[in-house]
Formats: structure tokens, sequence, C-alpha cells
């Protein structure tokens, strides 16, 4: 159905019934990224993009795991109203402090970073408290009678446990970090995917906009597609005693 | 070798209290008795009679209020090296192979890769699951899960196996077979067992001693000898010894599920009810 849609917008196009400052056409634009490929000035926009994303994912998954532990340890009545409040404050688009921050640090990472690592850090700590804490009672009594010591117990039987309850708040959490990193590079940004995009659509260059967009895409489907296989063959052993 | 094959427990004068919201509670009061060592005692009581309790503070998971264990004449308030215990759920971990799993206790232990894959592919081959070793638990039956689980607790040599209910998940026919099982295991084994469950029926065929348990606070109502020869037949239920043992427990568990229950329970006491091991109404 992709390619059906596909090939009927390269016939509109070389028919001229699509404007081509607006649509452009699949094989210039196939082309374009081909290009864009070689081209430094890209390579250095899908770094700073990607660095981007990782670091704020990196910290935000880093405070989200920490926090998230000590979370689940918390009493009952105190853990359900911190991850209630966290919930909440989840709806909130984060993106919109962006000005703030760029008037305070200026025009460099930190703002997208910051933002980036916020936006990852409340799903990953919300799946973490509520992963471990779901953790059942059993292995906690497996592990006294077994005699596992502290270190034993957490690398040998919470850790495995509670790394496949982690992974939807990873997968929710690489969304918004590209969602985000993206949006802020269209407002204000010297370089990255999505500055090069309101970039090439500020010069009409539409061929090189849709290719930038393309290759986006492409990005964010490939590591989806990963988190989701790896989660797959974590999950596949979980079992229901 | 000089380590006993076996543990004998006491309990002497065992109080367990704890604390709720709706005010503290006496789960086990004033409960003695001694399980000899080497053999199989069953405990079977009405619901909440701290059956599990008991289980817990002989695996020193729990420490008792008041009152004492001793393990061959010595009291024990830690968990012990020695002491295995099988649960209602398996708890085997999903992300091991069997083999891996039942090898578990020993790899904490620090027993080489090698040494104690052997002695785990022994123990699977004596619980009837060789085939399994590179299996995940949950491409298993719920029974051979327990088969596995038990394999696992004996991987230590324990003297002393504790088993709470592991059956009790389980459908009655894989139950029965279950049992038989279990006995020819032990019979190679001999540890002393300590086993919890709602069958009278399964207790009587697996033990030399059944525990029968007050309701709460829990103490021990009667001590039942089992004096059914060993080995004990498949058609145990037809034996008339065997039908005389579970008229009799039946009817101590169901003078504690009456005075329970009395001024509540409206069902009728028959008298001439047919054995069945559907065991408490509560």
């Amino acid at each position: 159905m992709l390619l059906g849609l596909v090939a009927a917008w390269e016939v509109a196009g070389r028919a001229g019934a699509l404007d081509p400052l607006t649509w452009s056409r699949p094989s210039v634009i196939g082309l374009e990224a081909g290009r864009l490929v070689n081209e430094t000035e890209f390579i250095w926009d899908v770094e700073s993009s990607i660095l981007n994303i990782a670091y704020g994912f990196s910290v935000g998954v880093a405070a989200g795991a920490l926090v998230g532990a000590t979370f689940s340890r918390a009493p009952t009545a105190i853990r359900g109203s911190l991850l209630g409040w966290l919930a909440a404050v989840q709806g909130i688009p984060f993106i919109v402090f962006y000005p703030v921050l760029l008037t305070v640090f200026g025009l460099t990472r930190m703002p997208i970073v910051s933002i980036v690592a916020l936006v990852v850090f409340i799903p990953v700590t919300l799946s973490v408290a509520i992963g471990l804490s779901s953790i059942s009672n059993e292995y906690l009594r497996l592990s006294r009678v077994l005699l596992l010591s502290r270190r034993q117990a957490i690398l040998k039987i919470y850790l495995p446990a509670a790394v496949p309850l982690v992974f939807p708040g990873l997968r929710l959490g690489f969304s918004l970090a590209l969602i985000s990193t993206i949006g802020m590079e269209f407002i204000v940004a010297s370089k990255g995917l999505g500055y090069r995009v309101a970039e090439s659509y500020h010069a009409f260059a539409v061929e090189q906009m849709y290719a930038v967009i393309v290759w986006i895409c492409a990005g964010a489907v490939v590591v989806n597609s990963l988190l989701s296989w790896i989660e797959g063959r974590l999950r596949q052993d979980a079992v229901t005693t | 070798m000089s380590a006993p094959v076996a543990n004998e427990i006491r309990f002497e004068g065992l109080g367990l209290e704890y604390t709720t919201k709706a005010g503290p509670i006496q789960a086990i009061k004033n409960l003695t008795g001694t399980v000899p060592a080497g053999k199989f005692v069953s405990l079977i009581g009405p619901s909440g009679c701290g059956k599990s309790s008991l289980l817990d503070i002989a695996s020193s998971l729990v420490r008792p209020t008041s009152g004492s264990m001793l393990v061959d004449g010595k009291e024990v308030r830690e968990p012990r090296a020695s002491t295995s215990m099988v649960f209602q759920e398996a708890a085997l971990l999903p992300w091991r192979t069997i083999l891996d799993n039942v090898a578990f206790p020993l790899e904490v232990r620090g027993v080489g890769k090698r040494a104690r894959h052997d002695r785990a592919r022994e123990l699977l081959r004596t619980v009837g699951l060789e085939g399994f070793a590179e299996q995940r638990p949950n491409s298993l039956s719920g029974g051979m899960r327990q088969r596995a689980a038990i394999a696992r607790a004996l991987s230590t040599e324990p003297t002393l196996l504790l088993m709470d209910e592991p059956f009790g998940a389980l459908d009655q026919q894989t139950r029965m077979i279950m049992c038989t099982q279990l006995t020819e295991i032990w019979e190679q084994f001999g540890c002393t067992v300590l086993f919890v469950t709602h069958d009278i029926g399964e207790a009587i065929a697996l033990s030399d001693l059944v525990w029968v348990m007050s309701r709460r606070p829990g103490s021990i109502k009667r001590e039942v000898v089992v004096d059914l020869p060993r080995p004990r037949a498949a058609d145990l239920p037809t034996n008339p010894r065997f039908q005389e043992l579970e008229a009799e427990l039946w009817s101590l568990l169901r003078e504690e599920a009456d005075a329970m229950h009395r001024g509540t329970w409206t069902g009728s006491a028959t008298k001439d009810r047919t054995h069945s091991t559907a065991g408490d109404p509560v």
C-alpha cells in the first residue's frame, strides 16, 4: 500500500498535477537522500542530533532508574502519591521551556539535552518503580532461603527480573527524546536534523527537506524496532507461575 | 561422614504474633511438637490456622515472638544452609534454563560450573526431567515446574525439607502422580520433611505422621500416626486403614472448622459423608 502511494506520488508529480515546490517527487527525493549521505554538513547535523538524543537519553535513563528504584522501596502510600504526581506531570509539554533555557544557557547543547533528559526521566522512573515493586514476593523468599547475599540477590534475581519490565518506559522515553530534539531544533538551532529540515523549508530546497525527513523517519523506525526486538527476546522468558 | 542426613526439629512453646491495621493477630500460640529425624510429617489445618507461618518459622524467614525452634537440640533463629524449601509457586527464574535453575543454589555457594551442572543433571534424572535441561520454565507444565523446584531444593542435599502446599496449584490427577513421585524421590534422600497441605488424602499417602492444627491461634490439636506400611500402594484409597485415618482427620478438621464458623455456617453436618478430599469448606 505504501509503495502504491509512493508510485502515485511519482506519477502525479511528473504529470505536473502536483506543485513541485510543495510536493517534489519520490525519485528526486531518493536521489537527494543518497547525495546527502556524502555531504559533510549533513553528517554533522546527524551527529549533532544523535548526540543531543544520546546525552539526554543516558542522563534520563540513569536518573530514572536510580529514582525509580528508590521509589519502589518506599512504603506503598508514599510511593503511590509520588508516582501519581509524576504521572500527572508527564503531560506537561516540556519543550515549552526551550526558550527559557536558551536565555539561561545560550545556544549550546545544554537546553536541548536538559529537556530531553527530563522528558526521558519521567517514563523511565515510572516504569522502573512500578516494575520493581511488582516483582513477586516469592523471589524475596527464595533469595532468603537460598542464603543469597545482597549483591547476589540484586545481580542474579532482581536485575534480570526488572529489565523486561523497564522496556516500555525506555521505548516511550526514546520516542519522546526524538520528538523533543527535532522539535527544539526546528525552533532555534545552529545544526541538527530538525534545523536542517527547517532550513531547507525556508530556502525552498524542497527535495532536501523531504530527504532529511525520510532519513529521520528511517532512523526512528530502526531504533524502535531494535528496542522492540530486544524487549521481545527478554519478555519471552517471562512466565506466569 | 558424621554429618546427619536428617534433622530432628523441635518446636517448644512457639508463639507468633504480628500487628496489622486491625490490631495484633496471634497466628500461633503455644505450639509444641517434635518432627522426628528422617520422618515425613504433614501439617493440615483450617485456613488461616498458621500452617504457612509455622513453615516460615521453620525456615527462619520469620522469627517467633515467643518460644523457640530447636534443630538437633540447638536453637536456630537464622536461615540454615541445610534447610531447603519448596513453595506453592515454584518460583523458578524464568530467564534461566531448567538446568541453571536447578543448579542455582550450588552456583550461589560457589560450586564450579562443571560440578554443579553434573549434579543438576543427576537431579533432573531423579525427578524425571532429563530431557528438559535446556528448556525455559515457561515451556513446562505446572507439575513439571514443581518437579524442577523440588530438584532445585534437593541440590544442596538438605537435612530438612520444607514444602508449602507445593501441589496446591495443580489439578487432582497431576497431584496424585506427584505424590507417588515425591515419595520415591524422598526415599532416596531420607531427609526430614515438613509438608503443608490442604489435602487429607495427600497427607496420609505421603506421611509417617500428620499434625492437625487447631484454628487460629494455631497449635497442634492432634498428632496422628500413619501406620500404613511403606512402600505405599497406588490403590491406597481403597485400603480400609487409609479410609479410617481419612475419616478421623476429616472429623478433626471439621471440629475446628465448625468452631470457627459457629453461628455463621448453615451447612448440614452429614455423618455418613463419603470420603472426599475436597478439603475445608472455608
